[in-house]
Formats: C-alpha cells, structure tokens, sequence
C-alpha cells in the first residue's frame, strides 16, 4: 500500500489526467463517426478495398471511443477531482490515478487495433475478446473503483453527499454488471441465456454507471456552481433508491421480439416504466435547485451545458419508459429511432453535463482561467445545434422504418425513403464532430496560456462572461 | 433497531432479489428448454464457433465447417450491426420469414439477433434468395443489383471468405 500512497504526486494530477484523455477520445470517437454517417448516406464515398474504412468495422470502434474512452474517463476524472472535495481530503492515491489512466489509454489502443480488424465477439456491447474483458476489469474498472472507495473510507466528514453515494455505489455496479455480461466469454452460455446476458450488461452499464454518475457530476456542479444548497435529500435517497431497484432489471426489453420467456419480458418492461421516477426525482431536484438563479443559465458556461443535460434528461425518461413496452416497441424496435435515444442520452443528457463538469473542473484544477470564452461559446452552440438537428433527423427516419415494417414494402424502399435523413444525420453529425477539437484547443490553451488565478479563487465564476 | 435501518435492509433485499429472480432465475429458466430440430440443425454451424474462452483469436479458417467459417466472416466484417437475425414475433414474418422458437436458439453462441436494423433481415435468407450469383455480385457490388442499398460494397474480402460467407447464408434456411 505504501508504494500508491507515499510521495504522491502532487494533488488533481489524476484528475487532470483523466479530463484530457477523455477530450482526446471526445474528439476521436467523433471523428470516427464522420465514417459511419457519410457510410450511410453515401456508401461509395469512401475507398472500398480498404476494410478500416467500412461501416461494419468502424461502428464498434466509435462506439467504444465515445463510450469507454470519453464518457467513462470524464467519469473517472470527475470522481477523482469530486470524490476529494466531498470528503474533504486528497485522492487516496493520485499515482494509482495516474497509473489508472494511462492503462486506460494503453486499453483504448488495444480496443481500437482489436475491433478494427473485426477480433470481437459478436455481442453488442460486450464485443471485446475476453483477455481484453480481463484487462478492462483488472487495470481499467478496479482500480478506478479502489480509489473511489479508499477516498470515501479516509473522509474527514461525517456523512456523504448524494454525489458519493452514487460514487461509490456506481463503482461496485459496474464491476459487477461488467462481469455478469462477460460470463459468456468465459463460461459456454449460449443461445437466449447469452442473448439476455448480453442486454442485461448492455442495459445495465447504462442504468447503473452512465446514468447514476451524469447525476451524481450534476447533484455536485449545479448546487455548488450556483450557490444554492441542494433542494432535496429525500428526493435524492429516492433517486437513489429507485435506480437501483428499477434500472436493475429492465436488461430483457431490448429482446421484446426474441423468444425468451414472456414473464421476462413483462418484469423488464414493468421496470423499465417505473424508472420514470429516479429519472423525474433527479431532474425536479436539480431544476428546483436553481430556483432564483436562472440567471446564471446563459451567463456560466459550465451551468448551461450541465443544465442542458440534465433538460434533455426529460424528453430521453419519458421515452426510454414508453419505448420499450410491448404497445410501442413493435413500432420502433431495431429502427433509427432507437439509435436517436441512444445519442439523446450518451450524446444529450450524459455528454452535456461531463463538458459542464469540465469546463468547471479543469480551469480550477490547472489554477488558472478558462483561455477564451468565446470558443466555449461557440463549441456549446456548435454541439446543441448538432445535436438536434442530428436527434430531429434519426428519429423522423426511424418513424419512416417503423412505418415501412408495418406496412411491409419492399425493404429497399425504406432503405430508400430514410436517405434524406441519413444525409441530414451526417451534415448535422459534422456540426458535432467539429465542435469537439475547438473544446480540446480551448482547453489545451487553458493549460498553457490561460491566466494564472490564485489558489482559492473561484476560476470559472471569476472569468467575464461575454458573447 | 432503529426503523430506518430495518427499511433500509428491506429496500436492499428486494433489490437484490430481483437481480437474482431474473439473472440467475432468467437464465437457469432458458438453458433448460429443449433445443429444437433446428436448432440441431444450427448447432452444427454455429455452436462455439465464434470467439470464446477456448479460442479468443480464433479466424475464418479455423472454423470446422464452410458456413461456420463463413460465420466468423459475417461477425468480423460486422454484418450484424445493420442485418437482424430475429423475424420479430409481432408483424414481420410475412416478408422475413417466421420468428425463431425458443429451442432453435439453444447452442448457439453468438445468437446474433441484432439491435439495429438497417438490412433486410437474414434468419431465412437461405430459402428466400437461392441464386448462388446473386449473392456473390451483391457482396462485390451491391448496388448493381440492388439499387438504392446502403449496403458496403466488399471489394477486399478474399475468394475464400467469399465462398464461405455464400455457405453461411444458404445454410440460414
């Protein structure tokens, strides 16, 4: 223990490694879509002898740099930067951090050269190979998950915070839930056991990390950016309570038309309805938050990107709960719908507050001023337009699908009538795409020429807020 | 003891008990259903001939059987982010073909179902298209014979893998 602890590095280094690994996976998963989008509006557009450069093989790859590069490693810096400040003590260990974050970053390559040469295993979400599943468990999740708990065990505070319940209850679930879902790799499960494995995993690593940690950095930066103390504990031991029992189980929705049993089906459909209440708990409580400080919405930069998400946590619950019971999943199942929910909270609700969480945190943790508002300006709207525009595309295209399967024309007609939407996907998708590397220069300038502040002054309240 | 903690005990219990009935309870309940006649069928092509535990860098060429090879081919070339292997139960198994029963599944790994259909559907291809050339133009160049696809056109994939992707989707009868 004494060689993680002793002579430590000096205090957010962790934490500043992980925000700008994050960024640079930001920049390159969205890259990377720039493939997958034009793909599929203009299959042709690019070399075909070169199998790097096909949907089929580039697809996962995204996938995995937005979800597990830059999603997961935002997560892990705000944990180490939020986690210390809670309990009032320093990170446990910020070389384990930092060791932390460059097996992260050593990972990422190997799952880049390992999904692009197609080595995978067939399973969405779960599609490492499993020395690849034994690596991210031993090098990526536990440690993370060690220095989480050791922060939260030496605290210097008597109770938590709901931040670090989720913290610390995150980090066991996704340990967990990333196993159960590897247990097809490792064990011979098979057929429909290893089809709801797989979803369960899949659902689950959103429902207890992605979703429970985006509200945690929110229950953190919303109250604490905007002065008020937090509108409710009790709605946020419902919160938390509710997620655990109801986002647990709803795995099976994602198979409505597969030939599992039918109370399967109905338990993770019953469930999946019931997350409406975490879901509205969470987004009532930091919207009531704000109360008498709506102002500061459109004058901090980090409040209106967090904000931002936590609004597009409303439309995202209410369809999330509807979509998956049987009255409307027949509809929509498999069509770009689904593909627009998926993005609305990776891209809309989860995204959004991380970039919040940054934008707060790195300027503080570099002790100096963010380099130019203005670019964080324009990388906000950049994104927002991006998105809705891309979100208002894949889901006017997934209701074509969904209307060309029940009335069953030839598949290539829908295939057909969806490609006004696949090119408004990619053109607005660029918007996206392009915004991220002027987050990454922003904060790299923040680095190296941003005005020094003084140790306790707020950085980002501090700065003008122009434009 | 204070209420609280006796509330608190409860609201854990359910929720672990729920994680289990339907996990450990799900899963045990599946792997007992009888694997069906085609479901024999499949196994022969798709029982562990993917990547596993045995096989983690396991390639087309080492699969036993051409469909099988040809499996691995459709898995690393990810034709299954965009063609489903799941005629849905509730309406399209006119155009697709019928949904698959519980027991034709049974031994397969990866099952393969799909999430995200942007393709026609494939579990039935082998009795829908029977034209051998068909789907050897349409994997070189699917647009010259199917206007309008979105489909990649597979100019790299090798003769073999080509042959054994072609065994795989007769075998999907």
């Amino acid at each position: 223990m004494g060689f993680w602890t002793k002579d430590d590095y000096a205090e957010g280094t962790a934490a500043k490694h992980f925000f700008f690994s994050a960024i640079v996976m930001l920049v390159i998963g969205t890259l990377l879509a720039i493939i997958t989008s034009f793909r599929l509006a203009w299959p042709d557009i690019l070399p075909n002898d070169i199998p790097w450069l096909h949907f089929g093989r580039v697809r996962p790859v995204h996938v995995h740099f937005v979800i597990f590069g830059w999603i997961f490693m935002a997560f892990a810096g705000a944990m180490c930067y939020i986690t210390p400040a809670l309990c009032k003590t320093k990170l446990w260990s910020e070389r384990l951090g930092v060791w932390n974050c460059w097996a992260w970053n050593v990972g990422m390559v190997v799952v880049f050269f390992t999904l692009i040469n197609g080595l995978t295993t067939g399973r969405e979400y779960q599609d490492l190979i499993w020395p690849v599943d034994v690596y991210v468990l031993l090098f990526i999740l536990l440690p993370l998950a060690v220095n989480v708990w050791m922060t939260m065990l030496n605290r210097r505070t008597e109770g938590l915070y709901v931040t670090l319940w989720f913290f610390g209850a995150s980090a066991l679930f996704i340990i967990l839930t990333y196993f159960i879902g590897a247990i097809p790799d490792f064990f011979p499960v098979t057929g429909l056991s290893e089809a709801y494995m797989t979803w369960w995993h899949a659902h689950n690593v959103l429902g207890l990390w992605i979703t429970p940690v985006s509200a945690a950095i929110a229950y953190y930066i919303i109250p604490k950016i905007s002065g008020n103390t937090l509108y409710s504990h009790k709605i946020g031991h419902l919160h938390f309570w509710s997620i655990a029992a109801f986002y647990s189980t709803p795995g099976a929705h994602h198979l409505m038309g597969a030939p599992i049993p039918e109370w399967l089906k109905s338990f993770a459909s019953v469930s999946g309805v019931l997350i409406m209440i975490p879901a509205l708990a969470f987004v009532v409580n930091m919207l009531m938050t704000m109360k008498d400080k709506w102002w500061m919405f459109t004058k901090n930069i980090s409040l209106q990107w967090a904000l931002t998400g936590v609004l597009f946590a409303i439309p995202l619950n209410i369809q999330g709960a509807f979509q998956q019971t049987r009255t409307l999943n027949w509809y929509i199942h498999g069509t770009h719908w689904i593909v627009a929910h998926a993005h609305l909270a990776l891209l809309g609700f989860s995204t959004f507050i991380e970039i919040g969480a940054i934008y707060y945190g790195l300027p503080k943790l570099l002790k100096r001023r963010l380099y130019s508002m203005k670019l964080a300006r324009i990388h906000f709207w950049m994104t927002a337009i991006g998105f809705l525009g891309f979100w208002i595309s894949l889901t006017g295209g997934g209701l074509v699908q969904g209307a060309a399967k029940v009335y069953e024309v030839p598949y290539i007609e829908s295939v057909i009538a969806t490609h006004p939407y696949m090119v408004g996907r990619a053109v607005f998708g660029l918007l996206i795409i392009f915004a991220q590397p002027i987050f990454l220069y922003n904060m790299v300038m923040t680095a190296r020429k941003g005005e020094r502040v003084e140790d306790d002054a707020p950085a980002m309240q501090a700065a003008p807020a122009t434009a | 003891m204070p209420k609280y903690v006796v509330g608190a005990i409860l609201v854990v219990l359910v929720i672990f008990s729920s994680i289990f009935v339907t996990i450990v309870g799900g899963s045990t309940y599946m792997a007992t259903i009888p694997q069906s006649e085609l479901g024999k069928h499949h196994e022969e092509i798709w029982a562990h001939t993917g990547w596993n535990i045995h096989d983690p860098f396991m390639t087309g060429a080492d699969a036993p059987t051409p469909a099988s090879r040809g499996k691995t081919v459709f898995i690393r070339e990810g034709c299954w982010w965009c063609h489903t292997l799941l005629p849905e139960q509730t309406q399209d198994w006119t155009y697709f073909g019928d949904p698959p029963e519980a027991g034709d599944v049974q031994g397969e790994s990866p099952s393969l179902f799909g999430s995200d259909r942007k393709a026609p559907d494939l579990l039935h291809i082998g009795s829908r298209n029977r034209v051998k050339a068909w789907h050897y133009v349409h994997h070189r160049n699917p647009r010259a014979v199917t206007p309008g696809s979105i489909m990649p056109a597979f100019e790299y994939l090798s003769d073999e893998d080509m042959d054994a992707l072609v065994a795989f989707l007769e075998s999907l009868k």
